[in-house]
């Protein structure tokens, strides 16, 4: 046989090889797609707007009354996004509370000079320390809990910091 | 026809804010200039009761009205002292508003371990970052003004975050 004929059948083989190992690749990428579907979905990305906090807590948001003396409607806006912080970490926590030398995460964003809103820069805890972020009833029990709870709900953190 | 216009120290302390200069003249020499110098808010404010008086608001937690549905009654104390603690903001900043560029003062606390209750750890502030406890109605603008609520109000900061 003269080499040229080798070297074509060569590439012929080379090419089956390719398809093959392309067909594989997809099947396999068929496989993981299917797993990932089986997989039981995280309660951070099945809840990700209020009205799944609401359908998840059995509550309807529409009977919170929360009338203060001297307050701005500012000050009510800043309270009720406490509200809806709280109950984004019960859910987000499964229903526990934060405790004592446990990690508390919390969320903390970079305000852009001149602009609004907030640029989140990181989720941090404190075990050993407090500040009103990582209270018992607002923080997270996992950095995922935090840096998730500022992913879905941005609007809700702004509404509390309000700067 | 003249009249003469009698007037009592309470009425002229009230009326010299707001009084042309040659009014204030007039008031500073029957009454004396001492009498019209500002006081510093911490020492108008002994307790919450205080706090309340200068905003105006009523006192009485009964006057609060906050119905959440699904909040037990810690989540509620929990919301009250955050509405203590945005009245204490508001008398110690004289009623401004935190914004963009502002030191914005918060407590940090120890948690004592095995025990309960806060020890305050080191007073802290944020320029260009945010997190819960630095937000504009729940920080102060002065370092000197959280000292003075830290040793008041520390109470509340311990309902707050309630570990």
């Amino acid at each position: 046989m003269k080499t040229t004929d080798l070297q074509k059948q060569l590439a012929a083989a080379n090419k089956v090889v390719e398809t093959a190992k392309k067909k594989a690749d997809a099947i396999q990428a068929k496989i993981k797609a299917a797993a990932e579907k089986k997989k039981p979905k995280s309660i951070y990305d099945t809840v990700t707007t209020l009205p799944h906090v609401y359908k998840h807590l059995k509550v309807d948001p529409k009977k919170d009354v929360i009338k203060i003396d001297g307050f701005s409607k500012e000050d009510i806006e800043c309270l009720q996004n406490i509200v809806s912080r709280m109950r984004i970490a019960k859910v987000y926590n499964g229903g526990k509370i934060g405790q004592r030398n446990e990690g508390r995460w919390y969320p903390w964003s970079y305000l852009k000079s001149g602009g609004s809103g907030l640029v989140f820069d990181g989720s941090t805890y404190d075990d050993d320390h407090a500040t009103a972020g990582s209270a018992a009833r607002l923080a997270f029990l996992s950095e995922e809990g935090s840096t998730k709870y500022f992913k879905n709900f941005q609007n809700v953190e702004e509404g509390i910091i309000q700067l | 026809m003249s009249k003469t216009l009698k007037l009592d120290l309470d009425t002229a302390k009230r009326l010299y804010p707001n009084s042309q200069p040659e009014f204030k003249e007039l008031l500073e020499q029957n009454f004396g200039k001492e009498a019209f110098k500002p006081i510093p808010i911490e020492e108008r404010i002994a307790d919450y009761d205080d706090v309340c008086e200068i905003l105006g608001v009523d006192s009485d937690d009964k006057t609060i009205k906050i119905e959440v549905p699904g909040f037990d009654k810690g989540q509620l104390d929990n919301v009250l002292a955050f509405i203590k603690k945005m009245r204490v903001v508001e008398a110690y900043n004289g009623q401004k508003r935190c914004n963009r560029g502002d030191k914005r003062w918060y407590n940090w606390y120890t948690l004592k371990s095995g025990g309960s209750g806060l020890v305050f750890g080191h007073s802290h502030y944020y320029v260009d970052h945010a997190r819960t406890g630095s937000a504009a109605r729940l920080a102060f603008l002065s370092e000197h003004h959280l000292r003075d609520a830290r040793s008041k109000f520390h109470y509340i900061d311990e309902q707050l975050i309630d570990l």
